[in-house]
């Protein structure tokens, strides 16, 4: 055996442990790759929900998942992945939304430009006079009240998680869905009494 | 809306939190109570909204979207690491350069440096040091601050009491 040769022989320890960490880091690979999979069409939408715009939604995607790779250690239930995934979207939200009023004006009144500009795709699809109502009525609520009112309706988070998600109380969350719904609830009654007026 | 009605109740039946027994008082009480049945299908005509909205998004390129975000993160992980091992590189310099400077300070007091002694010196003047000779009343032993002087081959500031 040459000293070539022995220079590269390896404990049988050694080698159990360097194969245990591979299958660790393999594992852990593949339950990132499973997370992003399973949730990425949630956090996109709402990312998009929040920001209006698909592009830099797209962005936040991006950003929202690599610090969850980073910090996926520190999760502690796995139970309230959503959550936990939703909660860094929320800041990754308002971090490309002040980063965008610093580059220059126009970031602030995109809901408004979305709910009077053309319908979206999903709209045409679905056909329905009524999304429109409800974008119209989430472009009225303010920033945490509409975060609030899709983690309820949308996401179907606990009133626990959300409270967690965007770090308050547990009384707040609950006056904030329930002060989302209300407006929200008005809105498409509003549109319904309209569309009842104007059918007769 | 009797004294049973709970709205909270009834929002927890339209998200499907309550455990069986409770969704089935519950949704008994919702048949009975006009206001609790308008509030519970209330609830789920807003919840199917959010969902059907929900299904109409178009399909996310989520492999592509993927390979970028692995991408992203490994670099920087790469990053982060790089951070570290320097920070920890700077940490260990600064912690050498201490024990070096600081051993260097004690051995200098402890070994007299005859080696450097010049054979012409003289101690300094009261003219050339005058802002110590006022802090020199701590050392009184004009010989041991001459030795001093005499090691360093200058008049040093802690030393100014013999000068005249």
């Amino acid at each position: 055996m040459g000293f070539r040769e022995k220079a590269v022989e390896v404990p049988a320890a050694a080698a159990a442990v360097l194969a245990l960490r591979r299958a660790e880091a393999q594992a852990e690979a593949d339950a990132f790759r499973s997370l992003f999979l399973e949730h990425s069409g949630a956090v996109h939408r709402f990312l998009k929900d929040l920001l209006r715009d698909g592009t830099l939604a797209d962005e936040g995607l991006q950003e929202t998942f690599v610090r969850a790779h980073e910090r996926l250690g520190t999760l502690e239930q796995r139970d309230r992945v959503v959550g936990w995934l939703l909660g860094i979207a929320r800041n990754v939200s308002l971090e490309l939304r002040r980063a965008r009023r610093r580059d220059g004006p126009g970031g602030e009144d995109l809901w408004g430009e979305r709910a009077s500009a053309a319908p979206s795709p999903e709209h045409v699809l679905l056909g329905r006079e009524e999304m429109e109502v409800v974008e119209r009525a989430m472009a009225s609520l303010s920033e945490d009240k509409r975060a609030a009112l899709l983690l309820r309706f949308d996401h179907g988070l606990s009133y626990e998680e959300i409270a967690s998600t965007l770090g308050w109380g547990l009384s707040k969350a609950k006056v904030e869905v329930h002060r989302a719904r209300l407006k929200l609830r008005a809105a498409l009654d509003a549109a319904n009494e309209d569309s009842d007026g104007g059918a007769r | 809306m009797s004294v049973s009605c709970d709205l909270e109740r009834m929002e927890a039946l339209a998200f499907d939190e309550l455990p069986l027994e409770q969704a089935r008082r519950a949704l008994e009480h919702a048949g009975a109570c006009a206001a609790c049945g308008m509030e519970l299908s209330a609830l789920r005509r807003e919840r199917s909204q959010f969902h059907d909205r929900a299904a109409a998004q178009p399909a996310l390129p989520r492999l592509e979207l993927f390979a970028k975000v692995e991408g992203a993160a490994r670099a920087r992980e790469r990053r982060l690491r790089v951070r570290r091992e320097v920070a920890a590189f700077a940490l260990c310099a600064a912690s050498l350069l201490c024990v070096v400077g600081l051993s260097a300070r004690s051995s200098s007091a402890v070994v007299p440096l005859t080696a450097s002694v010049s054979a012409d010196f003289e101690p300094c003047t009261s003219s050339e040091c005058p802002r110590y000779s006022s802090a020199a009343g701590a050392l009184t032993d004009a010989d041991e601050i001459g030795r001093l002087d005499a090691d360093f081959g200058a008049c040093l500031v802690a030393t100014p009491a013999h000068c005249r």
